[in-house]
């Protein structure tokens, strides 16, 4: 009898490496962590699973999207830096826009709810809600300057960067929404 | 979706966990629950043919069953969606893969039902090959619902013939060699105890030498069947 090419173990590890490799990645593409250790036995099964749908976005996902999308593609245009915080905006507005939907959604169920607290969370909402607003009709309105401060490049950068940090820094108001959960 | 719920419709409706609007949500979130019904089902069934011997055995069986169940359908996998796919109807890869676990949990579920009458059956001491071919009978009773709904969720429409040929001798043909390679799942009680038989010849070459009472082949240091106690 031939000895076999390949043990019984060297079989298990390869298939476990291979198992923790696409745990890895499917943890990586925001899967749950549990689908990520089912990997480890089934890997060849999960192996078709694409990057894990993005969570559901608030009351003003779609302008948040055409917004950014617009100034984005203004900047890359006229040639100035600023992407990053650019990037970090978005983040922190879509954080905001998330919490809105969650409070939302608080608001919608909440029959029986101590009406103080019902209005307080309202109150709270609106402002958040006006906030955001704000800093997306404050970003459009930033075009027109990057529009103008594209015939001098030199000033573009630190200008379209403060501008991006201030916007940031004033989402942070809606950080108070935590609180009064 | 509750586990209860989940086992329900994976016994009675398995084409409504597949046929989703969204294969790859659903795969992802059905997924760990799935292979967990599949692995713990075969684990017991294991453990209820390993009580025919005992000791060791218990852990040995209860660990080799569900890699007889699950090994076939993870290698045979990609060649069934393969076979399937045709420029009129493209095997969708999210659906075939939870049609294959959907087909796995299924007969882990029913290897979990029948897995106490199996062990009740065996603590009565039948003789050997007896209790290989209720062993086998059992797998069978298993393992063809679960192989329907793989090929009902494989295909659909006119390739469901087709998927349930191709699933059947694919996966049928991988299972049995990986029980052979796997074996002994049945040992007599005054047996020696082994966790693998050496490797020796295919399923079918095997089987055949052992109708035809070809002792010649199995002149190694041990018998083919190695489960069997000695004469």
């Amino acid at each position: 009898m031939s000895t076999p090419p390949l043990s019984s173990a060297g079989v298990l590890v390869l298939w476990l490496a291979a198992g923790l490799v696409t745990g890895a990645w499917l943890w990586r593409q925001g899967h749950p962590p549990a689908t990520a250790v089912a990997a480890l036995v089934a890997w060849p099964l999960l192996l078709v699973l694409g990057p894990a749908p993005a969570a559901p976005g608030g009351p003003y996902a779609e302008r948040i999207r055409r917004a950014f999308e617009g100034t984005a593609a203004l900047l890359a245009e006229a040639g100035a830096p600023g992407a990053g915080e650019l990037d970090a905006l978005r983040e922190a507005v879509t954080h905001a826009d998330r919490r809105l939907a969650l409070v939302d959604a608080v608001l919608h169920g909440s029959d029986g709810a101590p009406q103080a607290s019902l209005a307080r969370l309202q109150e709270a909402r609106e402002v958040a809600g006006a906030e955001v607003e704000s800093v997306l009709e404050e970003l459009v309105g930033m075009r027109i300057s990057v529009g103008l401060l594209a015939l001098a490049p030199g000033e573009a950068d630190a200008v379209v960067s403060e501008q991006l940090c201030r916007l940031r820094a004033r989402l942070q108001a809606v950080d108070e929404l935590a609180r009064l959960g | 979706m509750k586990h209860y719920d989940l086992a329900v419709a994976i016994l009675a409706r398995p084409s409504s966990l597949v046929e989703t609007e969204d294969p790859q949500a659903q795969l992802s979130a059905l997924a760990p629950s799935l292979l967990a019904l599949a692995v713990g089902g075969a684990a017991l069934f294991g453990l209820a043919v390993g009580a025919f011997h005992g000791g060791w055995q218990l852990l040995y069986a209860a660990v080799k069953l569900p890699l007889v169940l699950l090994i076939p359908i993870a290698v045979t996998w990609p060649a069934l969606r393969i076979g399937l796919a045709s420029r009129a109807e493209p095997v969708d890869g999210a659906r075939a893969a939870l049609a294959a676990l959907v087909g796995m949990a299924r007969v882990g579920a029913l290897c979990t039902a029948v897995a106490p009458a199996l062990w009740l059956t065996l603590s009565l001491r039948p003789p050997y090959p007896v209790a290989l071919s209720i062993m086998c009978g059992c797998l069978v009773l298993a393992g063809t619902p679960g192989l329907t709904a793989i090929a009902r969720g494989l295909g659909r429409g006119r390739l469901q013939l087709r998927a349930g040929v191709l699933t059947v001798a694919l996966v049928g043909g991988v299972l049995a060699q990986t029980g052979w390679m796997l074996r002994p799942f049945v040992v007599a009680p005054e047996a020696q105890l082994t966790f693998l038989c050496p490797v020796s010849h295919d399923v079918v070459t095997g089987l055949l030498a052992r109708v035809a009472g070809d002792s010649e082949l199995y002149a190694g240091p041990q018998p083919l069947d190695c489960a069997a106690a000695p004469q």
